[in-house]
């Protein structure tokens, strides 16, 4: 919801979230999978540096999306770009 | 017998059109337009009961200062004894539905009577009251008067009696997104079979619960080129300095907060906690860039990925949030992006 409020006020905004069919259910525009509910971009499996690494790769595909013309998001695997 | 107070605007008070919108409010003892129509549907019903009194207050006068047109409105019927108000009804008139709504209000606050109006479910009124009173759906114009006026009456004589007011669809009102539960006889399981079953027979669909509808927003144009540009984060994941200094509602929340990740590297755990009631709060605590990924979007500023990090992050809950206030958040923080000259944003969510 807040996503399309800001769109919708001319800003391309992109949402990070585990939960990505409920984001396309509601006709999120940007969306990029997070990697758990608890921790959208953090994984406590891994070391603190690993962690941040993988922080950066979700973060820049997020600042690509913004770059991007928005396709359809269909069955998006975590890594994957909208 | 039953004594009805009526409010109409100054067209259907025959005071005037919208020349005379700005017209003060009087009252006019008996009724006055469809006020007869009132007085006329009583007595085909053999009900005692008549209009003592009409109010009539220009559309303009009351929208533009509510506060003192509801206070001298009030005041005209003070001394009058009466049982139930009747406002309207306005169709699809929108200052005329808001009046029609905030009389009704008033008037149900102050003197503890049956209120009813009616409005087309487009009438911005009946967005803004349809909680606080019963509004009766009616048709976009006048033409609709003869359908209204009976339900309205029907309604508010009802709620006279003390009797209990059915479901919406029973009744006729716009829906107050009261949800009552009823007991059925029957299984979900069984029903949701049932429904199945039509789907594939090609049959109608009567779903139990309607599936709120969701604009589509068309995609803002994305950048050009991330070089040179300034990007916000905006999170609903409740993240604020730790101890909530500005009381962040941890759930159902109205507004949203602004911090600060100036001057910072990242964001440590011994000045931010995540208040958000909707989750397992323990893995963002122990690093709140898990959550505002303020350590990577600084690495990847200086490193000239794009322009920069926007001083300020927004913050808010998203859990329990209704539609209507995860919208106005939304407009809120979109408005402050714009003004701040933010070119994008990166939500996060949990």
């Amino acid at each position: 919801m807040l996503e399309k409020e800001i769109e919708r006020a001319g800003i391309p905004a992109v949402l990070i979230t585990a939960l990505v069919p409920t984001a396309q259910t509601l006709r999120a525009n940007r969306i990029v999978p997070g990697i758990g509910i608890t921790n959208p971009l953090g994984d406590p499996n891994l070391t603190r540096e690993e962690e941040k690494t993988l922080r950066k790769k979700i973060v820049l595909d997020a600042l690509k999306t913004l770059a991007a013309k928005p396709g359809k998001a269909k069955n998006l695997q975590q890594g994957d770009v909208t | 017998m039953l004594r009805i107070i009526h409010y109409v605007n100054q067209f259907f008070g025959q005071i005037g059109g919208e020349d005379k919108a700005g017209a003060e409010p009087v009252v006019r003892e008996g009724a006055v337009g469809p006020g007869m129509l009132i007085d006329q549907l009583l007595a085909g019903q053999g009900k005692q009961g008549r209009v003592v009194a009409t109010l009539i207050c220009g559309d303009n006068y009351f929208t533009e200062k509510t506060e003192r047109a509801a206070e001298e409105l009030i005041r005209l019927i003070d001394g009058t004894p009466f049982d139930v108000f009747i406002a309207g009804p306005a169709f699809n008139a929108g200052r005329y539905g808001i009046a029609c709504g905030e009389m009704c209000k008033q008037v149900k606050e102050k003197f503890g009577v049956p209120v009813i109006t009616g409005m087309f479910h487009e009438n911005p009124g009946a967005d803004l009251y349809k909680r606080h009173v019963h509004i009766i759906a009616t048709t976009g114009n006048a033409a609709g008067m003869s359908q209204a006026m009976p339900k309205m009456i029907q309604l508010v004589l009802k709620m006279f009696r003390g009797e209990p007011v059915g479901r919406p669809e029973d009744e006729g009102y716009i829906p107050q997104g009261v949800r009552a539960n009823i007991l059925s006889d029957r299984l979900a399981s069984e029903r949701a079979i049932e429904l199945l079953l039509r789907k594939m027979r090609g049959e109608e669909v009567p779903t139990e619960i309607p599936f709120p509808s969701l604009d589509v927003v068309p995609a803002a144009p994305p950048v050009l080129s991330l070089a040179g540009v300034t990007i916000a984060i905006v999170t609903e994941g409740a993240l604020v300095p730790i101890g909530n200094p500005d009381g962040i509602e941890s759930a159902r929340a109205t507004r949203f907060a602004t911090y600060s990740v100036a001057e910072l590297e990242k964001l440590g755990p011994e000045k931010f906690q995540s208040i958000h009631r909707g989750f397992d709060t323990t893995l963002i605590n122990e690093d709140p860039n898990r959550l505002v990924p303020a350590d990577a979007l600084r690495e990847l500023e200086r490193e000239g990925v794009f322009g920069k990090l926007h001083d300020d992050f927004y913050v808010t809950a998203g859990v329990a949030t209704t539609m209507e206030n995860a919208r106005k958040i939304g407009q809120g923080i979109a408005s402050r992006l714009k003004k701040a000259g933010v070119a994008a944003a990166i939500l996060t969510s949990t």
